[in-house]
């Protein structure tokens, strides 16, 4: 197996306070990764590195044999924690700004996810709920054919039937040959999509390995496993 | 880059069509109210013929201040780009900061003229309409009054300082949001951005100092400043990188093409820091 | 589903599917749901069921035919071999646990017998 991910000794850190340590993590083509810690862990700044929104104090990153730049940010799929559409959008307009803008995004593949989650073209993005805010950002997301896909808490603060079918589309649309990484602190709700487990504190790796592995060698789930090292 | 750049003018066109409305909305009151005083108080009337003095200053009162309210816009749109959620998407598109840039810059310029254009055009259209303006005679009496090579010139001079001036302040933003990453500063952009311009304006006249050839643009020779003071007593204003006195204009090659550089320098330093440096 | 939490995943989406051929819920032949379904349906990662997959390929109980999808083994025998495996793990572990709580084999058989004549 190829690593399509590189992280060599990538630390961050802001002034006083480090918000990566000196981390070392590959990541391999077609596997589902879960980057799991509570708030202030490290995971989201590990993502922005990799989407190429911020940069390393020290360290090393490769995305596909390349350091984050134009070409990276052209094969990764990025979901940020937050709500990045331009607010003068209506949905057709961010469907176009995509279709424009990345190469590998389908269209067709946009309109069933759309239809999938409720969502039509007509709507205007700012008066959108959060719920349908994140089911419309993951659709764009989806929607790529990407290398890599980059998932900043995808199912953080949505409602249960929200949850479901965010869970299903990135189910739905997993590629056997695209990686993603996915943040979350929720778990028990995502922990049976996950190949691969990391569990970050304070911007240390604690533990990783692959779930199954850990699930039968210390006998309990990735959702206990986090509670005990957390809790 | 074409891409961006639609996106560029689709994200700002309402404000700045407001804008344009907005300011084409009050030529039409100036224009009106200066045909009133010009019927009431029997204003005399300028070289134009039948135009009241008044009307001029007041509508170049008014482009400038649409000129002020667009460049705020477009600095609050930059900033937005850095602190605010939407620089997410932006900088996780394939684009270099060249092209980000770039693509802000020509929307930026673009929307100047647009504002200029639809201003001059719209007060000629009016003027003719309430006071008899001749757009042939309109035409002639501006490059009578003024040589030719002094239009050039303040042409140039106005693109060049406009760009510059544009740059830095993206300049600033940049650097001040690279520098200090809490937003709390928010002036901090405009004392980088005044420090700077001061030194560039500095530079530029010190260039011209210090290399003073001059390049005549009637007779496209390459002159001293001599030239400009022996052919007559008339005092000479001197800009930076040109000289007008007398009915010649004089541009220093120097500090032209010194500006030049200064543009193409702060606009790589820009997009550099976009590309490299910025922590969203 | 819910998932038992101390046993791989591929392991208990095996079980569930040996269960559903020993029952019948899944006949000699059968069209097995294709990856990304049952990856749907459960919420699991489709690499997990492939892999399910892949082991009860291993032990024979389902074949795959290539652009066709994966199907249950037209094996009789092998079926009633599993259906007596998966019996035995049953009494296994009840063995086991009963042990554990201080029975005696002959105990558990006198238990069992009573139980079993008793009914429902």
């Amino acid at each position: 197996m190829t690593n399509i991910i590189e992280i060599n000794n990538l630390t961050k850190s802001y002034y006083n306070k480090r918000a990566l340590n000196n981390l070392n993590l590959n990541i391999e083509s077609g596997k589902v990764v879960g980057i799991l810690g509570p708030n202030g862990s490290g995971k989201t700044t590990l993502l922005k590195i990799l989407a190429g929104l911020l940069r390393q104090s020290k360290g090393e990153v490769l995305i596909d044999g390349q350091k984050p730049g134009v070409y990276t940010k052209s094969i990764v799929s990025y979901l940020p924690d937050r709500n990045f559409l331009y607010d003068w959008m209506k949905i057709n307009d961010a469907i176009c700004f995509y279709k424009d803008f990345f190469v590998d995004f389908d269209e067709d593949k946009a309109d069933d996810l759309l239809k999938f989650m409720k969502l039509e073209r007509g709507m205007k993005i700012d008066s959108l709920s959060k719920g349908m805010k994140e089911k419309l950002n993951l659709t764009l997301v989806l929607a790529r054919k990407a290398k890599v896909y980059i998932l900043d808490e995808p199912i953080a603060g949505v409602d249960p039937v929200a949850r479901d079918q965010i869970l299903n589309a990135i189910i739905n649309n997993y590629e056997k040959d695209s990686s993603m990484v996915i943040t979350t602190h929720l778990v028990r709700d995502m922990e049976n999509i996950f190949d691969d487990v990391v569990y970050l504190s304070e911007g240390d790796i604690l533990l990783q390995g692959n779930a199954e592995g850990l699930r039968e060698e210390r006998q309990m789930s990735i959702d206990e496993l986090y509670k005990e090292i957390f809790g | 880059m074409f891409k961006y750049m639609r996106y560029e003018i689709k994200g700002t066109h309402k404000f700045m069509g407001l804008l344009i409305l907005f300011v084409l909305g009050a030529s039409t009151g100036i224009q009106l109210f200066a045909l009133n005083a010009s019927k009431k108080y029997n204003d005399g009337l300028d070289g134009f013929g039948k135009i009241p003095n008044l009307l001029m200053p007041l509508l170049v009162l008014m482009i400038f201040g649409a000129f002020v309210t667009a460049l705020f816009y477009i600095i609050g749109s930059f900033r937005k780009e850095l602190y605010e959620d939407r620089g997410y998407l932006t900088f996780s598109l394939p684009l270099s900061g060249n092209q980000i840039l770039g693509s802000k810059m020509v929307a930026a310029l673009m929307w100047a003229v647009a504002i200029g254009l639809s201003v001059i055009v719209y007060n000629a259209l009016l003027g003719s309409i309430l006071f008899g303006f001749d757009w042939v005679e309109g035409v002639k009496y501006v490059f009578n009054i003024i040589p030719s090579s002094f239009t050039i010139t303040i042409g140039l001079f106005i693109i060049l300082s406009s760009v510059i001036t544009l740059l830095l302040i993206y300049f600033a933003i940049t650097l001040s949001k690279v520098s200090i990453k809490n937003k709390k500063i928010g002036g901090l952009w405009f004392i980088i951005f005044l420090i700077l311009n001061s030194f560039v304006n500095y530079l530029i006249l010190k260039v011209s100092g210090v290399f003073p050839y001059y390049l005549d643009l009637n007779t496209f020779k390459i002159t001293g400043l001599n030239s400009l003071i022996t052919k007559s007593f008339m005092s000479y204003v001197d800009m930076g990188f040109f000289v007008t006195g007398n009915g010649t204009t004089l541009v220093n090659i120097f500090s032209f093409i010194f500006s030049i550089l200064i543009a193409v320098g702060t606009f790589l330093g820009t997009s550099y820091l976009i590309e490299r440096k910025i922590d969203l | 589903m819910n998932f038992d939490s101390n046993l791989p995943i591929y392991i208990q989406i095996m079980d569930l599917i040996k269960r559903q051929v020993i029952t019948g819920d899944l006949k000699e032949g059968d069209k097995l749901p294709s990856v990304r379904e049952i990856a749907t349906q459960l919420k699991v990662n489709p690499n997990t069921i492939q892999r399910s997959y892949q082991e009860l390929e291993r032990e024979n109980l389902v074949y795959t035919q290539r652009g066709m999808g994966t199907f249950v083994t037209e094996d009789k025998q092998l079926v009633k071999e599993l259906k007596v495996n998966i019996a035995k793990n049953i009494i296994n572990n009840f063995l086991d646990d009963m042990k554990a709580i201080g029975y005696s084999p002959h105990e558990i058989l006198d238990l069992i017998s009573n139980r079993v004549r008793e009914g429902k």
